[in-house]
């Protein structure tokens, strides 16, 4: 999902609409590092970011063009995030690990939010297993652990 | 009426164009203040962006939604009172319908402003019309705006001509340019048969083409919400809704300007209490019918009591937006209808009550539409906090100001244009009880029967499976060398590496083969080698591979660490050809571009509004003609 910033009217119609509220919005002039501010602005890295425009995760398509997993999944120390090309059929996360995307769904029964919505989520969450300790009181299936 | 003499009608209405008393001026400048004080919050806001509002990324909507569908809903006023009730021939509606009308365009003047005003970046609006798309709500009612903007000027205009000749030929004095402004606008109208006869018709056309217009406009801003997916919005009463609140809030709307009208431009004998009484039973109806669309939205929802919907209700029921709902039900719907239910409290002072409370009640009706909804995502909320929206002194500023500015347009208008139709009220003053309303054919309809087929191409994608012959094997380590090779052994496909050292078979190296992807390599097994210093794995059946299905397999030597880390890497064939998916989101809504039979639709719809409307302005000018007969 990318968004145009220079295109963006900032009706704010697509964060009404979405029901993950996965969209956030520029209300004030941002705050862009001035080496950011400094880049010439694609709507694939999505800065400089621009008052009154809509912003969402977009899974960095700048870095995967280059080759490269998201800052998310890249940067999550416990390799929590997986990320991959759905048309390769592979997932990998920090730690260079690979999956096989549609082994791994079906083996870990990972489920996606909002699915009765027919919006067709790209995220997957894999539910816990193989707790080696008690938990309780927060949301189930956030995290996994995987080696 | 008919104790007045015609020349008193003239004279009793131009009255109203004289000069300006104390009262009048001092509430134009009034109006004028506040009107001001709003653009220079709106300046604020435009300097430091909507963060100076109380929106946020949980509201991304708020007061100044609100405020666009409460307007939007007044502009019902016009629609309903001169197209409804000329159609239907009630006779009474001679004084009103100018001041409906007015009602109309100029709430739309607000309305359209509003949603620029909630833009964050307003200086892009041309964009909608560079890169618009066919299938957003958004564009729909741009559209339906912009052609119930067009059509209430001109459907404001069209019964003003004869006016304009009465007062182009006024013999009292008039500021020259209020004479000249009169004379141009007349278009040369002296009343002649044919020009009576074009005016009739072009009055008639309109009167039936603004309705299916007011329609659309308040079904398209329902569908601004409708076609999302939140609980409250996401509903099918939406559209309806929308448009029995527009009558509500539109016929409570004409109650309060006859009324304000009455008081302050003394037109007791024009706008008498029989006006009221008319009226009353038109709100007490649509009160009805809105009170009955509002139980109907809420009583399915309790009853299913399905997670989303539940936490709305329970936020409207006894939650965070339990004084705005039941404000809304109290003020809005059970006191006026009771009002105008109980003949002692049906005075005219009773029935101006009960539509300013259904004016007050109708504004918070669309606070709980926009808001709780907002406030009621499907996602858990950070921090786990109910949600609430107070919005800040630049937002009701505002809202203050376009009210005020509303105001000062409608005041401006009825100084420079007679308020109240002198023609038609002359004309019910000459014909007395006999109706002029002759009866007449509906015009043939445009006809239109969309008969188009869509063809959907189906690629057929063949996918070859063709087994893998072995490519030559690059060594990249010169300790030992790496051969690869996709072979068939046994009727199975088998990835298979042999490790030699100074051409010399390695054994019981373990060798682990992968499959290369874009971000990682994933595994496909791992094998020691056997005393020739082969290797193998099964084949990865069913893997994606590139354009023509090839597939980067890679073997490593990872154990007998003297040979550890010799790799090589080979291109096979034999993986799934990637394709791109043929139709990435079916739903043709978000497809990159609008489907046909949608393209038909408001091309058909709008179009022949259009086409409606120039006809009706060629009739004008059709009209100067015909004052030389």
């Amino acid at each position: 999902v990318l968004i145009d910033n220079d295109r963006c009217i900032g009706c704010r119609f697509c964060m009404a609409a979405c029901p993950y509220g996965a969209r956030s919005f520029n209300w004030g002039h941002p705050h862009d590092p001035p080496e950011a501010a400094a880049e010439p602005y694609s709507p694939e890295q999505g800065f400089p970011r621009r008052i009154g425009t809509v912003e969402k995760c977009d899974f960095c398509p700048d870095m995967a063009a280059q080759g490269k997993l998201p800052a998310c999944a890249s940067g999550c120390p416990m390799g929590a995030i997986y990320y991959g090309d759905e048309n390769e059929d592979a997932v990998t996360n920090s730690q260079g690990d690979t999956q096989r995307l549609s082994k791994l769904l079906v083996d870990r029964a990972a489920y996606r939010h909002l699915e009765e919505l027919g919006t067709k989520p790209r995220v997957f969450y894999l539910p816990p297993a193989n707790r080696q300790f008690p938990f309780s009181g927060a949301p189930a299936g956030h995290e996994h652990t995987h080696e | 009426m008919s104790n007045l003499q015609v020349p008193q009608v003239e004279t009793d209405l131009i009255a109203t164009l004289g000069p300006m008393g104390r009262r009048q001026k001092l509430t134009i400048l009034a109006l004028f203040v506040v009107a001001l004080w709003g653009w220079i919050a709106y300046a604020h806001q435009a300097r430091y962006g909507l963060a100076v509002t109380a929106m946020n990324d949980y509201f991304s909507w708020g007061i100044y939604i609100i405020n666009f569908v409460f307007f939007i809903g007044i502009s019902m006023a016009g629609t309903l009172i001169s197209a409804m009730l000329r159609l239907s021939g009630a006779h009474w509606r001679g004084p009103i319908t100018r001041l409906a009308e007015a009602i109309t365009l100029f709430s739309l003047l607000i309305a359209g402003p509003m949603v620029i005003i909630d833009m964050g970046r307003p200086d892009r609006f041309y964009m909608i019309l560079l890169h618009g798309r066919f299938q957003s709500p958004i564009l729909w009612d741009v559209l339906s705006l912009t052609t119930y903007m067009a059509g209430s000027l001109l459907y404001l205009y069209l019964p003003m001509v004869p006016d304009m000749a009465i007062l182009r030929d006024y013999p009292g004095t008039l500021p020259k340019w209020r004479r000249k402004l009169y004379t141009r606008l007349s278009l040369g109208w002296t009343g002649t048969d044919l020009q009576r006869r074009i005016l009739d018709r072009a009055i008639f056309v309109m009167a039936i083409v603004i309705l299916p217009v007011a329609v659309s406009i308040h079904t398209v801003t329902a569908w601004l919400f409708g076609m999302t997916l939140r609980p409250g919005w996401h509903t099918t009463i939406i559209g309806p809704d929308f448009v029995v609140g527009a009558l509500y809030s539109g016929v409570a709307a004409v109650i309060t300007v006859i009324a304000l009208f009455r008081k302050f431009f003394r037109l007791e004998r024009y706008l008498t209490p029989d006006h009221f009484s008319k009226l009353a039973n038109l709100l007490l109806v649509f009160g009805l019918i809105y009170a009955y669309f509002v139980v109907n939205e809420h009583v399915g929802s309790i009853y299913t009591n399905e997670g989303p919907e539940q936490r709305l209700d329970r936020s409207m029921f006894g939650g965070t937006y339990t004084y705005q709902f039941w404000a809304m039900v109290l003020i809005g719907l059970v006191l006026p209808v009771l009002m105008l239910c109980v003949p002692r409290l049906r005075t005219a002072a009773g029935i101006v009550t009960a539509s300013i409370l259904v004016n007050i009640g109708m504004w918070l009706k669309r606070y709980v539409i926009v808001v709780p909804t907002l406030a009621a995502p499907f996602m858990p909320v950070v921090g786990g906090k109910p949600l609430n929206y107070v919005p800040t002194w630049v937002e009701w500023s505002i809202t203050v100001g376009a009210f005020a500015g509303l105001s000062l347009m409608y005041v401006v208008f009825a100084r420079i244009f007679p308020i109240i139709s002198i023609w038609e009220m002359q004309e019910s003053h000459e014909a007395s009880a006999n109706a002029p309303v002759a009866s007449r054919r509906l015009p043939a309809g445009a006809g239109l029967v969309t008969g188009l087929l869509i063809a959907a191409g189906v690629g057929i994608l063949t996918q070859s499976a063709r087994a893998a012959e072995t490519q030559p094997a690059s060594s990249t380590q010169p300790s030992a060398q790496v051969a690869l090779a996709v072979v068939t052994e046994d009727k199975e496909q088998l990835v298979r590496a042999t490790i030699t050292f100074n051409g010399k078979p390695v054994e019981n190296a373990t060798v682990q083969f992968f499959a290369g992807r874009t971000f990682g390599n994933l595994k496909l097994g791992e094998d020691k080698t056997l005393d020739d210093g082969t290797a193998a794995v099964k084949f990865p059946t069913g893997l994606p591979g590139g354009a023509n299905g090839e597939l980067n397999l890679i073997a490593e030597v990872t154990a007998s660490t003297n040979y550890a880390g010799a790799c090589t890497t080979i291109t096979a064939s034999g993986g799934v050809p990637a394709r791109a998916a043929v139709e990435p989101f079916p739903r043709a809504l978000w497809a990159p571009h609008a489907p046909i039979i949608l393209l038909v639709v408001i091309a058909c719809l709008f179009g022949s509004v259009w086409i409606t409307y120039a006809y009706v302005t060629w009739q004008l000018f059709a009209l100067r003609k015909g004052a030389s007969q």
